[in-house]
């Protein structure tokens, strides 16, 4: 049982799930995992499934917790379509993925786990490892992990449950050995994070080297893989998520407009984490308030933007329903602040879990009233970040509250993250008059309409503003028709003109064909994987993807005109698909999935193929 | 909750320690202190091996019925609807109250008109402080047990439960 | 808020705005706004320190009147802008002008956290027991049998007061004043004004067109005395034409007993600062047709202000941790891809 027997061979990218009961510790395998495959250079892209319960009974399918992993040698753009690699510690983790393995897949199992009573409680009849089928459809391998992980530590002063804690590193170990990585770093992180308890930090180092070890020696692996590198670009990288990437965002353009930033916000699945992750942040003048509903939350930012801070509120559908007089307040008031929206499945309590892109019009058309406001859409996990500061420059040069589109998908789902340069980014200028002469609260600037940001505090510029309909430029109340007309005119008419300052489309690939793939939000990877499998395959279509949502980017239209078809895939009905439609009279081809999950690769390179054949 | 492994205080219920991420939430439920309490949480009802039960449909006879519990020495009889879903159970306790001393002509009564109707019931995979549970509300001491398809698989009663018990836990001695 | 020491001397006119007021001519409003542009100035607060934030109603014109800074915000939301604005701008002094339907129906909840929270704003009230502004409608203060245009037949609906509803959100400071007790409502505004934490002041409003005399029984200067309690900490509780009737408890339970017969020192005294608000609260249930109605402060304690633990927290953490973003960029793991060396190409 040497090495020699083994033979190697290299693929371009995998695709792993974990899964087991959430007592497992799948997550902190998957997250391991990657840390030390994106530190090898691959491109990594992951989704976690959390549990829907908070506790669910161990061993139950209720109780299943995923995390899926996807490793390239090539820049990668999602998570991974369906798994390649299906590792089930336990049956009801089996009977729960199964499905999505691919045929010859590799399928390891922890076979210590299929106990009678863990089998019943997966509501298996008979035990699936007893199925010949199952070792002809895939390549089984059944582990005895916990078995073999309490021989690994068998002497260690430890009780047995503390032991059995350590199967995650083992099952580590042994993909680490399967996939060719390294240990360093998880060894190194282990002597770090169980430090206090160094009999601890042995049982799990121990673990992973037997895990390892096992695949170097077992006869059952006979084949070892290796993903080489990918090259990004020079700099130092992190993992992170989309809520996190939110958060820092929002602290940054705060840090880059040397202002407070103040986050009011009731917590909702799946925004909360934004909420947690800024009140640990009060060393960077970040004062979050957790306020007693949703309604409370947007009038707490009203009032911390009218105060000159930089205020931004975030929630998730439902939250927005409820907000939605408070934002029309705001519209009028032509404050500066921020609403974000991770986006889950709806209508109402929905899938409070699972990803969606259903708020679209909702953020367009969510209020009573001609209330016009930009809206953008983080593209990536790593996008949230860029565009949390985006929409406060915005917000502030344009005198409005902004919305930004994110949604589940991408606030759970990490990549890596390049760690940008402070000194390379723009700070935000914040003006606040304070020449009392000629001061008119609605007066306008003459590029961008927008109002004045005078704050309270500033003498001499006392003055009144509310929802009622108001006089331009003066502000005072006004019910006469002219007035009205002006202010809505002038209010759908700034909001148009941030057009001018945002970039325009750019279009992936040719700039004429037969078919352009037009996407929004965190469909943006999947689509750009697809085309670029069609295109491999020869297929004259393009990618262009909208970060812009309100205003459109003034190119886009033009852009559209220069291909046959556009074909739309979002994570609704058709939403962006009616807009394009109405505003560039541009008959789309909708494509809409409406299953709390993301689009794979291939459901587009499918409709891609459909669509030029 | 302390992190059972690395020693991190987390705030209560969190998922995964902030420290070293292992998972918590196997730690922070309730867990059986004692071999009784393990039991009573983890051990299926099927551990009492419940009898078959006895069925008998819903028009038959409370002669026919009362002979059947008294042949089998048995404390009740399940009765089953047509298709053969469990509508009701037929106890002594229903025999004392409703027929004893009534002068009722048992040839001509039902047993549908005397039985509890709908019981409570459980699965055979349930743990024991489960049926326990079921036996409280439903006031009876014979819990049904019934399959996916609510027909009667067997009979756990109260008794069944102080044998297994007594099984497991007899080394208790008199107290002086 | 404590005022800060000022060399502007503001007066009436510094608060006034050109805006033309609305009310209805007798509308109670009138007076409150005339002791709000007379006490504000002479809080010492520089004006542009000072907001005005209302939600909807009647009351609610209040901010474009007075030359302040005002926003005119949404029904029932006020206290929620307030909290905002106090988390960006401790330093600033912030009244919400509320009434009984925009605090205590559909702004319920806000005004019950905003108390709780203590919050340093000065809620003040205006309770006319009616919908004003959508012509007559029954509020959650109205009397029960109240006919109004939404309940012809008379309301079925049990109401509550406000201060009894301030008592149960834990507010530190409450009082009560009527609009046409012009000095008393100065002075209860200016104890509001200095008080550090959420001051709730109801101030009895009378509606001259939808709701007249709703409050006669204490407004009625021939039946006042009789009818309205007003409340001094330290005090015994006095009322009457000759001050003649006072309050005492027997057990659990108040009564009104003539002084002669029990002797003053046998009366209760009033006490704003005791730490709990029991008697507060049984000042809160006291009205006609029994015990006369009373006035003034009834409750004045010091609590830990909202504000002033947050921005604890934020500058605790700042002294503890440079505000570095690039440290919280480098949170957790990272690694290094270094520059490709001259000559290699991917």
């Amino acid at each position: 049982m040497s090495t020699s027997a083994k033979t190697r061979e290299e693929l371009e990218q995998v695709t792993i799930l974990f899964s087991g009961d959430s007592g497992d510790g799948m997550q902190l395998t998957g997250s391991q995992l990657t840390a030390t495959s994106a530190a090898l250079g691959n491109d990594v892209s992951t989704l976690p499934d959390y549990p829907s319960e908070i506790r669910a009974p161990a061993g139950s399918v209720a109780g299943v917790s995923g995390f899926q992993l996807h490793f390239s040698r090539q820049e990668i753009h999602t998570p991974g379509d369906n798994p390649d690699v299906l590792v089930a510690m336990n049956p009801a983790a089996l009977k729960t993925n199964l499905p999505r393995l691919l045929a010859n897949g590799v399928l390891i199992i922890d076979q210590d786990a299929f106990s009678e009573r863990n089998l019943a409680k997966a509501g298996y009849e008979e035990n699936p490892l007893d199925n010949p089928e199952l070792g002809s459809r895939y390549q089984l391998h059944p582990v005895p992990v916990t078995t073999l992980t309490l021989n690994a530590l068998d002497g260690l002063d430890l009780k047995r449950t503390v032991k059995t804690r350590c199967k995650n590193f083992f099952t580590l170990g042994l993909v680490y050995w399967l996939y060719e990585r390294p240990l360093e770093q998880t060894l190194e992180w282990i002597d770090k994070k169980f430090a206090r308890v160094p009999l601890v930090a042995d049982a799990n180092r121990l673990a992973l080297q037997a895990g390892f070890h096992y695949g170097d020696t077992s006869e059952a692996f006979a084949v070892q893989w290796t993903v080489p590198g990918a090259s990004n670009a020079p700099g130092t990288y992190r993992i992170i998520n989309g809520n996190e990437a939110s958060a820092l965002g929002f602290v940054t353009a705060a840090q880059l407009a040397n202002k407070a930033l103040v986050y009011s916000s009731y917590p909702i699945t799946p925004a909360t984490d934004v909420l947690n992750h800024l009140s640990r942040w009060k060393h960077m003048n970040v004062r979050t308030i957790q306020t007693e509903d949703e309604i409370a939350a947007m009038g707490s930012a009203i009032g911390a933007a009218y105060g000159g801070a930089f205020s931004v509120t975030g929630t998730s559908g439902p939250g927005v329903c409820l907000k939605s007089e408070a934002i029309g307040l705001a519209v009028m008031l032509e404050l500066p602040l921020v609403i974000l929206n991770v986006q889950r499945g709806g209508p109402s309590t929905g899938l409070p879990t699972k990803t969606e892109q259903a708020d679209l019009l909702q953020a367009m058309f969510g209020r009573h009233g001609e209330s016009p406001l930009p809206i953008l859409a983080a593209a990536s996990p790593g996008d949230c970040f860029e565009t949390a500061i985006e929409a406060f420059r915005i917000a502030v040069r344009h005198s409005t509250p902004v919305f930004v589109l994110s949604e589940g998908y991408l606030a759970n789902g990490s990549e890596p993250w390049r760690i940008p340069s402070l000194q390379d980014m723009q700070p935000i200028t914040v003006q606040h008059p304070d020449d009392p002469d000629g001061f008119q609260p609605y007066s306008r600037d003459t590029a961008t309409l927008a109002r004045p940001w005078v704050i309270p505090g500033t003498t001499g510029m006392e003055h009144c503003i509310g929802g009622l309909e108001k006089h331009p430029p003066t502000g005072t109340v006004s019910y006469a028709p002219e007035d009205h007309e002006e202010m809505c005119r002038l209010r759908a008419e700034k909001v148009a003109r941030v057009a001018d300052f945002i970039p325009e489309l750019e279009v992936n690939g040719p700039q004429q064909a037969a078919l352009l793939v037009l996407t929004w939000g965190g469909t943006c990877g999947a689509a750009l994987s697809a085309v670029q499998r069609a295109r491999k395959h020869g297929l004259s279509v393009a990618h262009a993807h909208l970060r812009y949502l309100n205003p459109f980017p003034r190119n886009l239209g033009e852009r559209l005109a220069h291909y046959e078809k556009v074909l739309i895939p979002e994570l609704n009905s058709g939403q962006l698909a009616l807009l394009i439609r109405a505003r560039y009279l541009v008959d789309t081809v909708s494509f809409p999935k409406l299953r709390g999950q993301p689009f794979t690769v291939t459901e587009i390179e499918t409709r891609i193929e459909e669509l030029l054949t | 909750m302390k992190c059972p492994s690395c020693g991190y205080e987390n705030l209560p219920g969190a998922d995964t320690c902030e420290n070293c991420a292992t998972s918590l939430t196997q730690d922070d439920v309730p867990q059986a202190s004692t071999e009784v309490e393990r039991s009573l949480m983890e051990d299926p009802v099927e551990c009492l091996n419940p009898i078959r039960p006895l069925t008998v449909n819903l028009p038959t006879s409370l002669t026919e019925a009362i002979q059947l519990m008294r042949n089998h020495h048995i404390g009740c009889v399940l009765v089953t609807a047509a298709d053969g879903s469990l509508a009701g159970i037929l106890t002594e306790r229903d025999l004392l109250q409703k027929v004893a001393g009534y002068g009722l002509d048992l040839e001509q009564c039902a047993v549908q008109d005397f039985m509890t109707e709908v019981p409570e019931t459980s699965r055979a995979h349930h743990p024991l402080g489960y049926a326990i549970q079921r036996m409280i509300v439903s006031d009876l001491r014979y819990l049904p047990l019934v399959n996916e398809s609510g027909q009667p698989v067997g009979i756990a009663s109260s008794r069944d439960i102080i044998d297994y018990m007594a099984t497991k836990f007899s080394a208790v001695g008199e107290p002086c | 808020m404590i005022p800060e020491a000022n060399t502007i001397k503001l007066t009436r006119k510094d608060f006034a705005t050109s805006q033309d007021v609305r009310w209805c001519p007798g509308c109670g409003n009138n007076a409150i706004l005339a002791q709000m542009q007379k006490t504000l100035p002479e809080l010492g607060i520089p004006r542009e320190n000072i907001v005005i934030i209302s939600g909807i109603g009647c009351s609610s014109r209040f901010p474009y009147y007075m030359n302040t800074y005002g926003i005119h915000s949404i029904h029932g939301r006020a206290p929620t802008l307030a909290m905002g604005l106090k988390c960006a701008r401790p330093e600033l002094q912030v009244w919400v002008i509320t009434g009984d339907g925009d605090a205590l129906a559909i702004g319920g909840n806000h005004f019950t956290h905003a108390l709780r929270r203590n919050v340093d704003i000065n809620i003040v009230l205006f309770n006319n027991r009616i919908y004003g502004l959508t012509k007559g409608q029954y509020s959650p203060t109205s009397e029960i049998g109240a006919r109004t245009s939404s309940s012809p037949d008379g309301s079925i609906e049990n109401p509550v007061n406000p201060v009894g509803v301030a008592i149960g959100s834990e507010a530190s400071f409450i009082a009560r004043t009527v609009d046409v007790f012009q000095k008393h409502m100065s002075e209860v505004l200016r104890r509001s004004a200095d008080h550090r934490g959420a001051a709730l002041v109801e101030i009895a409003q009378n509606c001259i067109i939808f709701n007249d005399a709703t409050w006669g029984h204490i407004t009625d200067p021939d039946n006042r005395l009789e009818n309205v309690l007003y409340l001094e900490h330290g005090k015994p509780m006095r009322f009457g034409k000759q001050s003649e009737k006072g309050i005492r408890l027997n057990g659990l339970r108040p009564e009104v007993v003539k002084v002669a017969d029990i002797g003053e020192e046998n009366l209760l005294v009033h006490d704003e600062q005791a730490s709990e608000p029991t008697l507060a609260y049984f000042l809160s249930r006291m009205g006609p047709p029994n015990f006369p109605t009373p006035v003034g402060v009834f409750r004045a304690v010091e609590k830990p202000v909202y504000s002033q633990l947050l921005m604890e927290q934020v500058h605790r953490a700042q002294a503890s941790k440079p505000a570095d973003l690039d440290a919280l960029f480098r949170q957790g793991e990272t690694w290094d891809v270094p520059e490709l060396p001259e000559g290699d190409s991917e």
